[in-house]
């Protein structure tokens, strides 16, 4: 607004200019005015255009920085003010990757540091556990036996939380590396199938497949891990789910997504659960003696999670219905 | 950290000496990078608060700061700025312009904005939504979904910090909306943006990290201690 303003301004007084001169018909004075005149009109457009180009320069340096990439904004070594921002900005960026870099190295330390030493507790644990059960058999007197429960209770927590802590620091480790590789969902949830098998055998609980695919996809993704997160879901559904039930696995594909949905008939979960199973350490309320740390669904999200997927629970009559969503379409 | 905080919210419609509140003493606070559903039936104010959050509704009483920006205080112009800026729409009738195409759309905003388009971060984006061979159509030749993925791709496109839902899903049939609200889902957590829909679908809700409930103007569930 303030250029415009000037600008009128400017042509103001030269149509003043140019009446006195015609009024005086003094006619090359008033060529030499016209031409001052538009000289200094290109000259002002060009110094415009060069500030923008500058000021273009920065945004685009900061936008680069703002996305996290390295910034190929070039600049010169002269003495100019754009070139001084854009060499600050070169800077902050340097000294924030620097920064960020020396955070995450320490982050990492920390991280090792963690499971090894959950690692490293398990052996003495698992001493104590047989030594345990050996002395178990040479108690008699009924205060040692008190004593002996009380150190048995303890050990038993200590096992639950070093067992916890394993797998947070192997959920934190970025041990969920993903190679994705293109292949068929069905071969991968038949390789979850197999692993939970024996379990569901012993318990009577029948496993069907059901494949409502319309067109025979192959879909990238890590068949190891995607596994894995199938058979966290069915170890669930076994766990949770009464003798002689059964359990559905549907294939499906939609629009965007290739669906992978297992389907129970066990103790399900509460309304307004849905989003909270998916939480680390949470666990359900219906749940009364199975053992379980609160991890699998967690970690089952995760790995979904770096597939560029989605998970869904949803509530059925009897049971409970999860839902994995992987993209059709590679998402690098 | 907190990207939107409201305190004591009332938005209160006048109707001669009638007063009408659309939103009674609203306490709302949403940290960066979650994903917020808000849930009520309709005419329980879930809409309006959205619209406020926006900057495209003004709160009649009380404080509503997104970032840096307290819009209680900003004027119809700054308000303009800021929502190109700073907040991505999304809306339920998709709001695209039918003499352009899908992807003329979507880099509309950035060219009001003056801003140029990065080609890089548009094809991401494009082939995310599995947009790829639709980006030369006309919106009236895609199907809902897809309107809504270019709807979609061009909230994101501004690289928005907040992006903000109102029933993105209520034209698609259901396993669509649970498509593009996990799509959604997908990729503000892969940009890190902050999501808030709002939607009376309880299915649709439960995806989201955290759900916030509005009865008659008021939060009865979902905020945070």
């Amino acid at each position: 607004m303030k250029i415009n303003i000037f600008s009128v301004g400017i042509y103001f007084v030269s149509s003043i200019f140019i009446c006195i001169f015609v009024y005086e018909q003094e006619w090359y004075k008033l060529l030499g005015v016209l031409l001052l005149d538009f000289l200094f009109f290109y000259h002002r457009k060009y110094m415009e255009k060069i500030y923008l180009n500058e000021l273009e320069n920065i945004t685009d340096a900061l936008e680069q920085m703002f996305i996290k990439k390295e910034i190929n904004i070039k600049y010169e070594n002269t003495d100019t003010l754009s070139d001084k921002i854009l060499t600050q900005i070169h800077r902050i960026n340097a000294a924030n990757n620097g920064y960020q870099r020396l955070l995450q190295h320490q982050k990492d330390g920390i991280k090792k540091l963690l499971a090894e030493i959950s690692h490293q507790l398990r052996t003495p644990l698992a001493n104590m556990e047989s030594y345990l059960t050996l002395l178990e058999d040479e108690i008699h007197v009924k205060e040692q036996r008190e004593y002996f429960e009380a150190i048995k209770c303890s050990e038993a927590k200590i096992k639950f939380l070093t067992e916890r802590f394993i797998l947070a620091a192997r959920m934190e480790n970025k041990i969920i590396q993903i190679h994705k590789i293109p292949s068929d969902l069905k071969e991968t949830v038949a390789i979850a199938i197999f692993q939970i098998y024996k379990i569901a055998e012993m318990k009577d609980i029948f496993i069907e497949v059901i494949d409502e695919r319309v067109d025979k996809c192959i879909i990238e993704h890590d068949a190891n891990w995607l596994s894995e997160s199938v058979y966290n879901l069915l170890d669930n559904s076994v766990k949770y789910s009464p003798n002689r039930t059964c359990i559905k696995i549907f294939l499906r594909t939609n629009e965007m997504f290739s669906e992978i949905c297992v389907e129970d008939g066990g103790i399900g979960i509460e309304k307004d659960e849905e989003n909270k199973i998916f939480q680390i350490y949470y666990r359900g309320k219906n749940i009364s003696t199975e053992e379980g740390y609160g991890m699998g669904l967690y970690i089952t999200r995760e790995i979904i999670k770096k597939h560029d997927g989605f998970m869904k629970a949803k509530r059925i009559k009897q049971g409970l219905s999860i839902s994995i969503f992987l993209p059709k379409t590679g998402t690098n | 950290m907190n990207i939107a905080v409201v305190k004591k919210l009332n938005k209160i419609y006048r109707n001669g000496d009638v007063e009408l509140y659309a939103l009674a003493d609203v306490n709302l606070q949403v940290e960066e990078g979650e994903f917020v559903a808000i849930v009520g039936t309709s005419g329980s104010g879930k809409s309006t608060l959205l619209n406020i959050l926006g900057g495209l509704d003004r709160p009649t009483e009380g404080s509503v700061r997104v970032g840096e920006f307290d819009l209680a205080e900003m004027s119809q112009d700054e308000l303009t700025i800021f929502r190109r800026r700073h907040i991505g729409f999304i809306f339920q009738n998709f709001n695209l312009i039918p003499i352009l195409s899908a992807y003329e759309n979507m880099i509309l905003p950035l060219k009001l904005d003056g801003a140029k388009v990065d080609q890089e971060f548009a094809e991401m984006i494009i082939q995310s939504l599995g947009l790829k061979e639709k980006i030369w159509q006309l919106p009236n030749t895609l199907s809902g979904g897809q309107q809504q993925r270019v709807a979609i791709a061009r909230a994101l496109l501004t690289k928005p910090s907040l992006i903000l839902a109102d029933e993105p899903t209520g034209n698609l049939d259901s396993t669509t909306s649970m498509e593009v609200i996990g799509l959604m889902k997908v990729l503000s957590d892969k940009f890190h943006q902050t999501l808030i829909v709002v939607t009376h679908n309880e299915e649709i809700a439960q995806l989201a990290d955290r759900i916030i409930r509005i009865e008659d103007g008021k939060i009865s569930s979902g905020e945070r201690v």
